[in-house]
């Protein structure tokens, strides 16, 4: 029995679009920094935070008075504030003889405790009568079914319904549920952690757990009886349809009911929405498991756990909840009341026994009881916060003096103050950071240099760029730039030894171009051949070193932690020896030839057939002819007849051969198809001489850098190294994919050298003399030191620069330790000598207990989009990404195009995402390290069972409780004329999305008439600079 | 022409965001299409405004427009299966009567 095909296709896209809202995860093994919110960017960025802090559970603003810290430390000005709360009174600026403005503004700055009660009972009447110290009546009419709308209200609709038995009955069938689910998909979605497989998993998620849970005796045993509704249907889509009819949830509730389902778990859910679109993803492949399918498995283990407690006596679906609210309206709020905690322990104890007794007369008595102690208390306790403001705002005759009316009016202001001071407080935090960087700015043109830099160094737009970028500059003549970490050239790449691919650049885009790394010998000899050989046949992931248990290694890994943890940098030293470092192969990045492809395709496929007759038919290779081979090859591929004279060599009868032979063909995939299908493969190899030429021109272009080449032109990656951190891929590059960036740097250093590359730049107006050398580096930002790459192919001409080059980057080094690391160490000595904190930074990144081993990316609140000269003179304290970009080389708008479109995008995401870690970690983040427990290789819990964790951990965002990274939105800059920047912005479909919606600030400086623009409440204000307060916080 | 037998088909014309091309190729493979053709790179007006055809750096944000063919009894339910979709997302679907000469390869 099965439901119409319509129907079913209905549901599958009901639960589509019922997912949006939930974020990817990706495997932590390559962490992608994600707005939590991505799903609800259409919306404006005050509204998406409301309805997502009601779908996630969590706080999106901070709590008052850690902004009322900021306004002592001055990172909030009280002008702003003010500005900010006219905005909000709009005019209405008094009630009676209170000065609104003045109350808001003590509430904002001197109370710390919310003043509006939320008051469910109580009215202005009886708030009205406590203030004055009259007796608080009851109104008894309107009251009942007051409480039953609300309860149908709360109760029923968009939420799951044991939310409402929960609730209603003190059930625990919620976190019941959730536990079951969790187990279910850390057995099925495990990557190879645990020693036992779940089996049958290649039947897919719903087949395989629907052929386990039937026999499952435990659930049995419990009257769970899943086979009942597994029976309905063998296809998930059917069993949702009959789970949610027999819950009585309206076809038009389903989207709203699903998305609250799923965000229960949005660790997990979000997981299987990334992993079942994710393509060429091997374990998805192999174990199918959609969200679909996750749904069915819960609706089916929640309509059996609701079952249950129908058996006990208890309301379990929508009908029989909502006759209950009707009919028994009373019983219903009391138990609704009782069981969220809201009853005061003096009634608690009648409630209890009332409702246990379940007799009419009893529960009408505590019912009446309850209500007006409660209307009694809520209208004290609001009373009582009034009077406690009006003190402090010296009013409190003007609060005595209002009328019932006035009462309600005020009441109704400050409530709705509250729900809106997060963005009064967020916009004000951002006018002064606005403020701060203007302050700093050089608007001045920059100055033609007369000579050549000493060397050119090109860096990512990562924060941490900046502050190496400056102690660079400031220890020589170095000229830097910033530009996203791949460089512009988004490539696919394979390392030697390893099968499978890594793509690095931004998430949002799927590289082209496969590049491998072949050892050292420049021509295509054995070794290349059989990583190329991996290229064609689609291997599985690489196994990463995980997160080893004790047991495996035994003593040696007893020793590797006593080494570890009590002289982190001698033992490393120590064990460099044990494992002699692999040279460094060269990278592929020419196309292959038509004949090199050939033979490479032949190749392979002679390996095969010596594979294959060796495992099927028992030969010992040395009895395994070329002539064997060949002959068989023909044969496989339809080129001769199948008379095989090699039989007698091969030990088998002719019948056999000719088997033999068609499964080659079919099986081993030797044949004319297969060939072509192999060949195109191969042919993503590498680059053209053109693209190789264009992804140079427009780095270089994009950058601002064509002319005055230094001798050294660095292109500098960057990367992190920490020990036991399942966050260590959060530490890299973003826009390498979550890699470090040294294999983009090399690529891009190998085409900018290419002699062919260079003539063709001519074309476009790029003159790179002779003598100028692209070198990559590295940038390990938990040292801050920079390491030089390919040392070995720098002409012999400019060796004689080496040192000055190296003593240069050493001091910057140690400069940019200094500065850092006093924000992360407790040692007072690393303050004052830049040895001493860039050992300490060096020992951070080998420490094994270290939690904190960098801030990464934390207090990040800039987007900078011009000429280094804009911000060179400034100190932006690794705050800022900067980005190169000179719009005079940009008649058509392409290149900032791309910026925004790319490079800008990653930033919004990092910004965001420590943006909700920072407000609420325990929701939005990870919560402490120190309580994670890796899950199936890609994630981690919270102690032994909990939801994936999502975000950041405390340890990030969080310094002694208090935020260390300051939640703001992205203020991005873009140095260039006006209506050519706002074009750009119009033209980038996502960017003039965020923009609009508010989800960046977007200032644009223009260099021609030396203004400022912001975009704020919709429109381009334009500000003369230096800014008025009145001008930027409007 | 002589001897040419022509079946009547529905064609669907779906005209989404190029994001959700998955989505929707999905959903027909599970409706049981056999096939499909995409057509990449639109530009258009709808209810949102207008969209240009523009590919760039971001293979996504670009419309696309799917055309199915399939057997009568299977339009309407693929219709069904849609709606959901359309209502929270810019696009539309075109139905049309046509007629092919090999039934065959649209229907199993």
């Amino acid at each position: 029995m099965s439901i119409a095909l319509g129907l079913r296709l209905k549901i599958r896209s009901i639960i589509h679009v019922a997912a949006e809202p939930i974020p990817y995860f990706w495997p932590m093994r390559t962490f992608i920094h994600h707005n939590p919110l991505h799903g609800l960017e259409h919306m404006s960025f005050e509204d998406a935070l409301k309805l997502g802090a009601e779908l996630f559970h969590g706080r999106t603003f901070l709590q008052r008075p850690v902004y009322q810290g900021y306004l002592k430390e001055g990172k909030v000005e009280r002008e702003t504030l003010n500005i900010g709360i006219n905005k909000f009174l709009d005019g209405s600026e008094k009630i009676a003889e209170i000065n609104l403005k003045h109350w808001i503004n003590t509430l904002m700055s001197e109370r710390e405790r919310s003043v509006s009660v939320n008051c469910s009972l109580a009215s202005a009447e009886q708030v009205y009568a406590a203030l004055h110290g009259q007796p608080v009546s009851k109104e008894s009419d309107q009251t009942v079914d007051l409480l039953r709308k609300r309860l149908r209200r709360e109760l029923l609709g968009d939420h799951p319904l044991y939310e409402a038995v929960d609730g209603l009955y003190g059930t625990e069938i919620g976190t019941e549920l959730d536990e079951l689910v969790i187990k279910i998909c850390l057995d099925f979605f495990d990557e190879g952690q645990s020693v036992w497989d779940m089996p049958d998993r290649e039947h897919g998620l719903f087949a395989a757990w629907r052929d386990q849970a039937q026999r499952n005796v435990p659930f049995f045993l419990r009257g769970l009886h899943i086979s009942t509704i597994l029976d309905q249907d063998d296809r998930p889509e059917g069993v949702i349809a009959y789970v949610l009819e027999q819950l009585g949830v309206p076809q038009e509730q389903w989207i709203g009911y699903l998305t609250r389902e799923m965000t229960r778990l949005h660790g997990w859910a979000g997981f299987i929405r990334w992993r079942s679109s994710a393509k060429n993803y091997y374990w998805e492949e192999r174990f199918p498991g959609d969200l679909v399918e996750f749904v069915a498995i819960r609706l089916t283990l929640a309509l059996a756990l609701l079952k249950g407690a129908g058996k006990r006596g208890h309301a379990w679906n929508s009908d029989l909840i909502g006759k209950a609210i009707d009919e028994r309206t009373a019983e219903m709020y009391l138990r609704h009341e009782l069981n969220g905690g809201r009853v005061t322990p003096s009634l608690a104890h009648s409630v209890d026994m009332a409702l246990m007794r379940n007799k009419a007369n009893l529960i009408e008595e505590a019912f009446e009881a309850y209500v007006s102690s409660k209307v009694v208390s809520e209208a004290e306790e609001q009373a009582a916060r009034l009077r406690e403001l009006a003190e402090l705002a010296s009013g409190e005759q003007a609060l005595l003096d209002l009328s019932v009316a006035q009462l309600d009016e005020l009441m109704d202001v400050l409530a709705n103050l509250e729900a809106h001071e997060g963005m009064i407080w967020l916009r004000s935090l951002e006018v002064h950071a606005v403020q701060e960087l203007l302050a700093g700015m050089d608007m001045s043109a920059p100055q033609k240099r007369e000579k050549r830099p000493f060397a050119q160094a090109m860096f990512c737009i990562d924060t941490r760029s900046e502050r190496i970028r400056r102690h660079l500059e400031s220890v020589g003549d170095y000229q830097t730039f910033g530009i996203a970490g791949f460089f512009g050239v988004p490539v696919s790449f394979m390392e030697l030894g390893k099968g499978s691919e890594m793509h690095l650049c931004p998430v949002i885009l799927t590289p082209k171009n496969l590049v491998p790394e072949i050892s050292a010998a420049t021509q295509i000899d054995e070794a290349a051949i059989s990583v190329l050989s991996h290229a064609m046949h689609e291997l599985k992931e690489s196994i990463l070193t995980p997160f080893v248990t004790v047991e495996a290694i035994g003593l040696l890994f007893g020793f590797d932690m006593i080494g570890k943890t009590v002289a982190p940098q001698a033992y490393n030293r120590w064990r460099k020896h044990l494992h002699p470092k692999r040279q460094s192969g060269r990278l592929l990045l020419d196309k292959l030839s038509r004949e090199q492809a050939d033979s490479i395709v032949r190749a392979v496929q002679r390996t095969v057939i010596v594979n294959a007759v060796e495992q099927e038919l028992g030969l010992a290779p040395e009895r395994i002819t070329d002539d064997i081979v060949r002959e068989l090859r023909e044969a496989a591929l339809g080129h001769q007849s199948a008379e095989l004279e090699c039989c007698l060599g091969l030990g088998i009868d002719k019948g056999e051969a000719r088997q033999f032979v068609n499964r080659l063909t079919s099986v081993y995939k030797i044949s004319e198809a297969d060939a072509h299908l192999q060949l195109e493969r191969l042919g993503r190899i590498g680059f053209t001489l053109d693209e190789q030429v264009n992804y140079v021109s427009t780095a270089l272009r994009a950058i601002g850098m064509t002319e005055q080449f230094s001798r050294f032109v660095l292109i500098c990656g960057h990367g992190s190294t920490s020990d036991n951190n399942p966050y260590e891929s959060a530490l890299d590059c973003g826009a390498c994919g979550g890699n470090h960036g040294l294999i983009s740097a090399k690529v891009l250093a190998q085409m900018g050298n290419k002699p062919e590359v260079r003539r063709a730049l001519l074309k476009h107006g790029i003159n790179i003399p002779d003598d100028s050398w692209f070198m990559p580096a590295m940038h390990n930002t938990t040292t801050d030191a920079l390491t030089l790459h390919n040392l070995d192919l720098v002409p012999p001409s400019h060796i004689v620069y080496l040192d000055r080059l190296r003593s240069g980057l050493s001091s910057a080094t140690r400069l940019c330790a200094a500065e850092r690391v006093p924000t992360l160490e407790m040692d007072p000595r690393a303050v004052t000598d830049p040895a001493v904190a860039a050992k300490l930074a060096h020992r951070n990144s080998m420490d094994w207990s270290q939690v904190r081993p960098e801030w990464g990316l934390s207090r990040n609140v800039y987007f900078v989009i011009g000429r280094r000269h804009l911000t060179q003179s400034a100190s932006l304290d690794g705050r800022a990404f900067l980005h190169s970009y000179d719009y005079r080389l940009d008649a058509n708008r392409r290149l900032l195009e791309t910026i925004l479109t790319g490079p800008l995008v990653v930033g919004q995401w990092i910004n965001m995402e420590h943006y909700f870690s920072a407000v609420d970690n325990d929701r939005f983040g990870s919560g402490s390290k120190v309580n994670h427990n890796v899950a199936c290789r890609f994630g981690v819990m919270t102690g032994n069972l909990s939801d994936l964790r999502t975000g950041l951990p405390s340890q990030t965002v969080l310094k002694n409780g208090l935020p260390y990274h300051e939640p703001l939105r992205l203020i991005t800059v873009i140095e260039a004329p006006f209506e050519m920047a706002k074009k750009a912005i119009e033209g980038v479909v996502t960017i003039k999305t965020l923009v609009k919606n508010a989800w960046i600030r977007m200032m644009i400086i223009d260099p021609e008439t030396n203004k400022a623009w912001l975009y704020s409440r919709g429109e381009w204000t334009e500000q003369a600079l230096p800014q008025t307060q009145e001008q930027i916080a409007s | 022409m002589n001897n040419l037998q022509l079946t009547p088909m529905k064609k669907l014309e779906i005209i989404l965001e190029g994001e959700n091309s998955e989505f929707a190729t999905d959903l027909l493979d599970q409706a049981g299409v056999k096939g499909y053709t995409i057509i990449n790179n639109l530009s258009g007006k709808g209810s949102h405004g207008f969209h240009a055809g523009h590919l760039m750096f971001n293979e996504d944000n670009v419309l696309i427009m799917i055309i199915a063919v399939v057997p009568e009894d299977l339009a309407e339910p693929i219709l069904e299966g849609f709606s959901p979709f359309f209502s929270k997302h810019s696009g539309v679907i075109f139905t049309s009567d046509i007629q092919v000469t090999r039934p065959v390869k649209f229907s199993s």
